[in-house]
């Protein structure tokens, strides 16, 4: 027990820490070495895949909408009667694919059509 | 139509004079407009019905008047043509053609029209004539025979023409300059400094619908990479467009091979003579595309709400790009933008290079097979490749018209 300034106080008895045990680097790459490495791996794996998806994904909606607004404007102006196609054009009006997106786009694709070409 | 008398003296527009006293004959948009401009000046008396003498062919003669009348726009206007043609043709009567004055220089030098009245027009002018033929509201059936039957078609069936019995070359609406207007033309372009031989590319910038609109931006790229090509650019529009044309002019103003024709302010019939020198015209679903098509001009024609097949399908050389998303074609008509957005957001899925490989494709640069393997060619009229139909389509098209024949 000590004194100090007329207080009676008990004196804690201090443990010391061990010290830390070195840890064996498991890694031979310096953090720079691995921020690049992460990077190339997501650059030259992971976003090809996932670009690849979202174009397949896109290709098949796209598909989809050629044929079916294609048969849509074909069967709307007469120039095929396709009755099948004109329930599943209802549908696809009325589907997520007729809204137009905040940036002012729609989902859809173009088609050329010629008319009479000389050449 | 209704008929209106006149009140007051009234000037309508472009030197056209109502006369207080007299009966004219007006579309209802027309006479909402005097009356709010002109309270109490006008008051309608009878029913348009009540003059109204639709042609009868049996009746007609070479001793005959026929009064044809539609007020615009002017691709309108000239969807009266080919009729107007196959009447003179088959019945040699007097023909008189009515519509607004800002229209009526389009029809000039036509070997079939003996007389032009400028719309709204005095009823006498319906009285002097032995048949008429009203054409407001034909485009805008309500019953959709217009969803299905090229604008030209559902002229002639008004006129009592089987449409089928002419040839898709007899349907093209015919312009004509006389000597004197090509040689200006000529002259128009050494004025504008145009090197003989070069390019001429036309781009109409706006429609006269906010619907039919193409988005400026797309159509600013396009004249930019026209321009990298050396091709010459002609902008057309007319005096509504006089905002956009002053801000092209700032845009290309260190630009020498950008005609703005639009802060020319030239006349209707000078647009007309322009268009007969270009080598490719682009244009939203309006004037151009129509003006283009009956000059024989290679066209470009961009279409969301309606199909490039309604209104192309007659012309020579020409391309529709057609907008394929779910709500088109709306056939939506009016003086509205969409109502998903202005530009109408459908036109998002056509590129400028879509456009511009429509235009390297008319002018023999690169065809389209060689980039796009999916299109619809039609010839005279009829589909005759398409990627969107059976394989049995055209072998059941013809086996049908076998058919018929026998």
């Amino acid at each position: 027990m000590s004194v100090k300034e007329g207080v009676l106080t008990k004196k804690r008895k201090v443990h010391k820490r061990p010290a830390p045990k070195k840890k064996k680097k498991t890694f031979t790459k310096s953090p720079i070495e691995m921020e690049r490495m992460i990077k190339s791996i997501v650059h030259d794996i992971v976003l090809p895949i996932e670009q690849r998806l979202n174009s397949l994904f896109l290709n098949i909606q796209n598909l989809k909408a050629n044929v079916i607004a294609s048969n849509t404007i074909l069967e709307k102006t007469g120039v095929i009667n396709r009755e099948e196609f004109l329930k599943e054009c209802e549908d696809y009006q009325k589907s997520e694919f007729s809204a137009a997106s905040d940036d002012g786009t729609m989902d859809g694709v173009f088609v050329f059509s010629l008319y009479n070409m000389e050449n | 139509m209704e008929i209106v008398e006149i009140l007051v003296d009234i000037n309508v527009y472009q030197g056209l004079t109502l006369k207080k006293g007299h009966e004219y004959v007006m579309v209802g948009a027309v006479r909402n407009q005097l009356s709010k401009i002109y309270p109490g000046g006008i008051n309608v008396t009878r029913n348009f019905s009540d003059v109204y003498r639709k042609i009868d062919l049996s009746a007609l003669t070479n001793k005959k008047e026929v009064f044809l009348f539609r007020s615009g726009g002017i691709g309108d206007v000239m969807f009266m043509l080919p009729l107007i043609k196959e009447l003179k043709k088959r019945y040699s009567p007097r023909i008189k053609v009515g519509t607004s004055p800002m229209y009526c220089s389009a029809l000039g030098n036509n070997p079939d029209i003996d007389e032009t009245v400028l719309m709204p027009f005095d009823v006498v002018e319906m009285d002097k004539s032995d048949f008429h033929l009203m054409f407001e509201g034909v485009i805008e059936d309500p019953t959709k025979k217009a969803h299905f039957f090229h604008s030209v078609d559902l002229f002639l069936e008004e006129g009592g023409i089987d449409s089928k019995t002419l040839s898709s070359s007899d349907k093209i609406p015919k312009l004509y300059l006389n000597d004197d207007e090509k040689l200006s033309a000529i002259k128009k372009m050494r004025r504008d400094g145009v090197l003989e031989g070069s390019r001429k590319i036309g781009i109409q910038i706006e429609s006269s619908s906010p619907i039919r609109t193409f988005s400026l931006d797309k159509s600013v790229a396009v004249m930019r990479k026209l321009l990298e090509e050396n091709f010459y650019v002609f902008i057309f529009g007319g005096k509504r467009q006089q905002e956009v044309g002053r801000y092209l002019d700032e845009l290309f103003e260190k630009e020498s091979k950008i005609i703005n024709l639009i802060t020319k302010d030239i006349s209707l019939r000078d647009s007309i003579i322009y268009t007969s020198v270009m080598d490719v015209m682009i244009a939203p679903d309006s004037s151009f595309i129509h003006i283009a098509g009956a000059l024989e001009v290679p066209i470009v024609g961009l279409y969301g709400c309606f199909p490039s097949l309604l209104r192309m399908k007659y012309y020579k050389n020409a391309i529709g790009i057609d907008c394929n998303v779910a709500c088109a074609p709306s056939f939506i008509h009016g003086h509205s933008s969409c109502d998903k957005g202005f530009p109408s957001p459908c036109f998002s899925v056509i590129s400028v290079q879509n456009i511009l490989d429509a235009v390297y494709h008319l002018i023999d640069f690169k065809k389209i097979s060689s980039s796009y393997p999916s299109y619809n060619e039609f010839v005279d009229g009829e589909l005759v490749k398409s990627p969107f139909v059976d394989e049995d389509f055209f072998e059941k098209r013809a086996d049908s018209k076998d058919g018929e024949k026998e």
